[in-house]
């Protein structure tokens, strides 16, 4: 748990797990650069993320695999993995043919 | 399975289909691990590819020949077409595969010639020694074993990680990626003896739409979309279902695969000591088409070959493996893909004005040869100030 302070939206700060995230890059938020940040009664709230496999949808292509920027996807036959060192950037989710792949808050 | 052979081959696609092929003609130990249960399912291809190209690899089958194509269309934003059609002898210009049996052919081919195969069989590690790869981690069916080779051949695909477990980063930007969607479609009207490609932001975002015949009625019907372009609500899916719901709305779809398509440079280095990476795993497909079938098994062969000169010469550090690196990047598929690359930079920024209009001055041509190079010769005669734009590389094209 983290409560960041209010920051200009140009300045990206990776704190901890959380990197940068390209695909929401230079978009108007109210959030951490990594998303990780969701808005509640007590204020800023850093609320880890992670990523979602919907294996119903997913057409374990492995498109998500070739640009995951940590190599924490692989994919085995019929099954996706996702390893530990996954950043929940959302790179994977936004190149998925089929949208399998979803970035949702762990509460 | 041996716990040692002189090369082993991860993947069994074309490229390391090639490689194990090659290397067992060459009298090596050969061993080709295929994570998936079957050779060449799921597909993950349109399954274009030119004749000569495919001839010098292998003789041509009917039984892995869907179709054979005399011509290709290609669609303007605004809906025109035009039609190329070959003069060449025969009239016949490329195939469309069946890539579960092409695969599958290609496999026991390197069976034949006397690698060892085995199938749902997964390389989950390097082994690694004095800092550098001198086998895999192979796993099968639970049971976990190390395989040493020499010499290491990376054919794992757009999904490549072994490169990546190396240290080799394979990683594909976002943008280089075609997040594509393909059925295989039947009872629907086409035209059977021609590749038919649509263009435009509003059909196919920096990538194209594909219908290729399978038959009479059949066809490939597919599309690649960048994937900056790709988000929830406009995903491939989306677009494929659009075109298909207002082109094909009787059509049956019989199958439904899924992919990514690498349209980026190809890896800077695809060698290191004792390892080297192959067709889509090096990212060495063509980056204007999105084909790979023949630059896999050119790199494949090519791979296995140099595999073969260097374990005679006992030297499989990087900088004798680098050999394979020079000759493909100096082939003339290497000089294809950094042309094309160029090409797809520039035709990805147009808006889709401009590419009517291109597509417009080109249809007015004489095509003689059939070929994406003669199509860009033509294309720059007709549009002289493309050759500006297109800045240093129209150099080599002329």
């Amino acid at each position: 748990m983290c409560t960041p302070e209010p920051r200009p939206e140009t300045e990206i700060r990776p704190h901890g797990k959380c990197r940068p995230d390209p695909v929401s890059y230079g978009r108007p938020r109210s959030v951490c650069p990594c998303l990780s940040v969701k808005i509640n009664e007590t204020g800023l709230q850093h609320i880890p993320r992670m990523l979602k496999v919907h294996r119903d949808i997913c057409g374990y292509c492995g498109c998500c695999v070739s640009v995951c920027p940590e190599g924490a996807l692989e994919l085995i036959d019929a099954y996706l993995s996702v390893e530990e060192n996954c950043t929940s950037c959302g790179i994977c989710a936004k190149v998925c043919p089929l949208g399998a792949l979803e970035v949702v808050h762990e509460k | 399975m041996k716990s040692k052979y002189d090369v082993l081959i991860i993947g069994g696609g074309p490229a390391g289909a090639l490689a194990a092929r090659t290397a067992a003609e060459k009298g090596l130990s050969a061993c080709l691990v295929e994570k998936r249960p079957a050779i060449g399912a799921p597909v993950r291809c349109a399954e274009g590819i030119g004749k000569e190209a495919l001839a010098e690899f292998v003789k041509p089958d009917p039984r892995w020949i869907s179709a054979e194509m005399t011509g290709a269309g290609i669609v303007a934003p605004d809906g025109f077409e035009m039609t190329l059609e070959s003069s060449m002898a025969g009239g016949k210009v490329g195939y469309i595969l069946d890539r579960k049996v092409f695969d599958r052919a290609l496999v026991w081919q390197a069976a034949e010639a006397g690698a060892d195969i085995f199938v749902k069989t997964r390389a989950s590690a390097p082994v690694m020694q004095d800092g550098h790869v001198k086998g895999a981690q192979i796993e099968y069916c639970g049971h976990v074993t190390k395989v040493m080779a020499d010499v290491v051949i990376a054919a794992d695909g757009v999904e490549s990680k072994f490169g990546k477990w190396c240290g080799i980063d394979t990683t594909v930007p976002v943008r280089e990626i075609m997040s594509s969607v393909q059925y295989v479609m039947t009872d629907i009207d086409i035209n059977q003896d021609a590749t038919i490609f649509y263009l435009g932001n509003e059909v196919a975002p920096e990538g194209y739409l594909w219908v290729f015949p399978k038959g009479k009625r059949a066809a490939n019907v597919g599309i690649g979309i960048s994937g900056r372009k790709s988000g929830k609500g406009h995903r491939a899916k989306d677009y494929l279902d659009r075109f298909v719901k207002q082109k094909f709305p009787h059509g049956k779809t019989i199958e439904c695969i899924v992919g990514g398509v690498s349209v980026c440079r190809p890896l800077e280095c695809t060698v290191a000591d004792h390892l080297m990476l192959v067709g889509d795993a090096a990212r060495v497909v063509d980056p204007l088409t999105g084909g790979g079938i023949y630059n896999a098994m050119y790199t494949g062969k090519l791979a296995a070959e140099v595999a073969a000169d260097c374990i005679a010469k006992g030297d499989l550090s990087k900088k004798a493996l680098m050999a394979y690196d020079r000759e493909w990047r100096a082939s003339k598929m290497g000089k294809a893909i950094e042309r094309n690359y160029h090409i797809k930079e520039y035709l990805i920024k147009q808006p889709d004005e401009k590419l009517n209009a291109i597509i417009h001055s080109v249809s007015k041509l004489d095509l003689k040869e059939f070929s994406t190079l003669t199509l860009i010769k033509e294309l720059l005669k007709a549009n002289p100030k493309l050759l500006i734009e297109l800045g240093a590389l129209a150099a080599s094209i002329r």
